[in-house]
Order: C-alpha cells, then structure tokens, then sequence
C-alpha cells in the first residue's frame, strides 16, 4: 500500500507540479520594493502637498493668532488628503508585512516610523519647488481631478490670507497671492513693507477686500 | 586488521535537508514529509478539522512546501517555515468553506499597539500538562484567535519567536494570546 510521502514524491516526479526558481522570488521581492518604494514616494508626495497646501492657504501660520487662529488651523487641514496618506500607509504596511522586520513590529511603530521618516524628508524637499509649479501649470490649464486637488487657494479656511505685500497706504496694504491675484488688506500697516511675505488674519468684507485683524510678517518664505 | 565498528552517519538537520531539496534532490524531500507529516496532521486536526479533509490539506502544504523551497533561506529554521505555509492553506480552506475572513483580521487590536512582551515561562499558574489537558477538552469552544498559539507553544513545543513567524504578528501579541488563551480556558473550565 502507497503511504503519503510516496503519493508526494510521486506527483512531484511525474512533473505535475515544479519547484519556482530562485529568479521567480527574487523578482517576486524585487516587485514587493518596487511597489513598496512607489507607494512610500506617492506618500511623500500627499505629504508635501499637505504642507504646500498649509503655507499656501496660511493654516501653517494661523497659529500665531491664539485660539481663534487655532481654529482657523484646524479647519485649514486638508482632511480628505490626511486619511488618503493614512490609507497609504495602511498599504504600504501590508505590502511590506510579508518580512519578519515589519510583522515583529506593533503597527504603530511601523507607522510612527513612517511618519518621522516622510517628516524628515519633507525637511530636505521644498514642498513649495514641487507642489508651487504644478498648482501655477493647473490654475492656468485646467486638468480634471488634480485642478480639484489644487482648488484650495480659492477658499482660504478660517480666514487666513497668505501673500506678498505690493503696495502700502495709511489705512491699508495691497496683497498678492501665488497666482497674482490681488486684494486690498484693510488695517494700519505697521512693521511692513513692500516685497514682505505677510499673513493675515481676517475676513473678507467685501471683493477682493480684507477686514484684517492681525497680520504677520512670514521671513524667509516663498 | 582490526576494522573500525561503523558510525551511525549524523542526521541531517531539516535545513540541511532542504538545502538538498533546493539543488533537485527529490528523494530527500521525502525525509521531510516523513518528518513533518504526523506533526502538521495532527496541527490540523487540533486546530481545524476533524475529519479527513486535514490529510488532503496536508499533502497541499508538502506540495506548497515542495513548489517554494527556494525560498526559504536555509540559515533560519525549517519547521515554522513550513507550519506557516499549513496555517494559510487552513485558514485559506476555512475562508472558502465559511465564505468569510478568518476572525484574525488585519485590523486586530493585538497587532496595532505595542504590548509589554510576557515571559515565556509566565504560564498564569498552570503547569504545561495542566494546560494541554484543558486544552484538549475545550479546542472546539475557543476562538481561532487564541487557540493557534496555545496549540503551537503547548503541543507542537515552538517558542514565542517562531509562533509570531508562523502568524506573522508581533512577539509580544504571542505572549498576550498565549496568557488571554489560558484565561478563557480556565474561564471554560469553572463554567
């Protein structure tokens, strides 16, 4: 009578089923870093958008202002795109959690790694050089969905205004944004001059027109 | 001329074994699944089956086994290498009959925070052959989630380390299950 090893042994020499090669794993591992290291980009990617997005609509700096401008901060976060990077996260752990280096970790650290490691990097990359050209290309040729992306300049959150100072009068100041758009900023300008990368905080009274109720001066920003 | 009595030649480890398979030796796959065959049977029968379908998903775990060798890196050890691949054709086996995910999803709590790593000896007050009693009394009424590793660390005799290579979690989600298993079967035990 047949045991089991034979009936193993001979299904595998009757040629019915065959070893992969050492090729078919390298390559296979070699798709999983592919994957895994375009994933890690595309999150780099959103992350540096989400600040650009934050120092352009001023949410970054809205800070500065107290509680309210906390409030103005919060509601400028771009939540949609923060649970995107997440959800990529999510994927990108699962793409890797085949090596023993990831699943012996708890996923928190694997995520709090991932964090620093896009922090640092969003450091070393100017999320102005990337994300600033693009949003100039698409708000002058429209391209479906990404022009949506970009869209938050239209609608600063919590009024916050972020810009550069053309002009200055007793009463008020004339700001231009990334796109040359230009309104008139209603409040004493004290401490700045033209050329000055200002922020202000405030609310629109009416076209193009700015009831400021504070104003900061940004140094070293574009 | 006095003759040397003849040595019994060494066995060869399960690596070394596979490190053979790797260069075509076909024949000395057949000491692994002579090794490895009443061990991975009886995993299944503890764990998920009782009848004969095990024996037929253990033949696909040799011939699973057989397909991938070369990747496996013969410096690590063999036995969760191939009880890994028995774990995922079971559960894959489950999935198809019950149509739905095994109850240890990716999204487990267990897996996503860290947990303080429980010493291997700590065994809650029970002694090991305590223990495998309980547990073969109460297989059936725990929870796939707690009953792999008390079915691994007490019958099949791996370490925490191997344990968490064979369900890809966590050392320290081991040593949780492990202490949470004993809990519930002594909880099932009073009851």
């Amino acid at each position: 009578m047949k045991n089991d090893s034979d009936e193993i042994i001979n299904t595998i020499k009757s040629g019915e089923t065959k070893m992969h090669s050492r090729a078919y794993f390298m390559a296979r591992a070699a798709l999983v870093l592919l994957a895994a290291v375009l994933l890690f980009l595309l999150i780099l990617f959103v992350a540096t958008f989400i600040v650009f997005a934050l120092q352009e609509n001023g949410g970054f700096f809205a800070t500065n202002f107290g509680p309210a401008g906390w409030g103005a901060f919060f509601a400028s976060l771009p939540w949609t795109l923060l649970l995107l990077s997440l959800a990529l996260v999510l994927i990108l752990w699962i793409v890797l959690r085949r090596y023993s280096v990831v699943y012996h970790q708890p996923f928190l650290y694997i995520l709090l790694l991932l964090i620093v490691m896009v922090s640092l990097s969003c450091v070393f990359i100017s999320a102005g050089s990337i994300h600033g050209g693009i949003y100039r290309y698409v708000s002058r040729n429209p391209i479906p969905v990404i022009s949506g992306v970009y869209e938050f300049e239209t609608a600063p959150a919590g009024g916050v205004y972020r810009g550069q100072v053309v002009t200055l009068s007793t009463s008020s100041f004339v700001l231009e944004n990334i796109l040359g758009q230009t309104s008139t900023v209603l409040v004493t300008p004290v401490g700045i001059d033209p050329g000055d990368y200002v922020i202000v905080f405030g609310h629109g009274v009416a076209t193009a027109t700015i009831q400021a109720s504070g104003v900061e001066t940004i140094v070293d920003y574009q | 001329m006095n003759t040397m009595p003849e040595m019994p030649e060494p066995e060869r480890t399960d690596e070394e074994v596979a490190a053979l398979v790797q260069k075509g030796d076909i024949d000395s796959f057949r000491i692994l699944v002579e090794r490895y065959d009443a061990k991975l049977t009886r995993y299944a029968k503890r764990f998920f089956f009782h009848g004969d379908d095990g024996k037929d998903l253990v033949q696909e775990v040799f011939i699973k086994a057989y397909v991938n060798i070369k990747s496996f890196d013969t410096a690590r050890r063999f036995s969760p290498w191939i009880y890994r691949i028995a774990h995922n054709e079971f559960v894959n086996n489950i999935k198809k009959r019950q149509k739905e995910r095994d109850n240890v999803s990716i999204f487990d709590f267990d897996t996503l925070f860290p947990h303080l790593i429980a010493k291997e000896t700590a065994d809650d007050g029970f002694n090991k052959a305590e223990v495998k009693r309980m547990l073969e009394r109460s297989l059936d009424t725990l929870s796939e989630k707690y009953k792999e590793p008390l079915v691994l660390y007490y019958f099949e005799d791996m370490d925490y380390r191997e344990i968490a290579d064979i369900l890809h979690i966590p050392v320290s989600t081991v040593g949780v299950r492990l202490q949470r298993g004993r809990m519930m079967l002594k909880k099932i035990i009073k009851e």
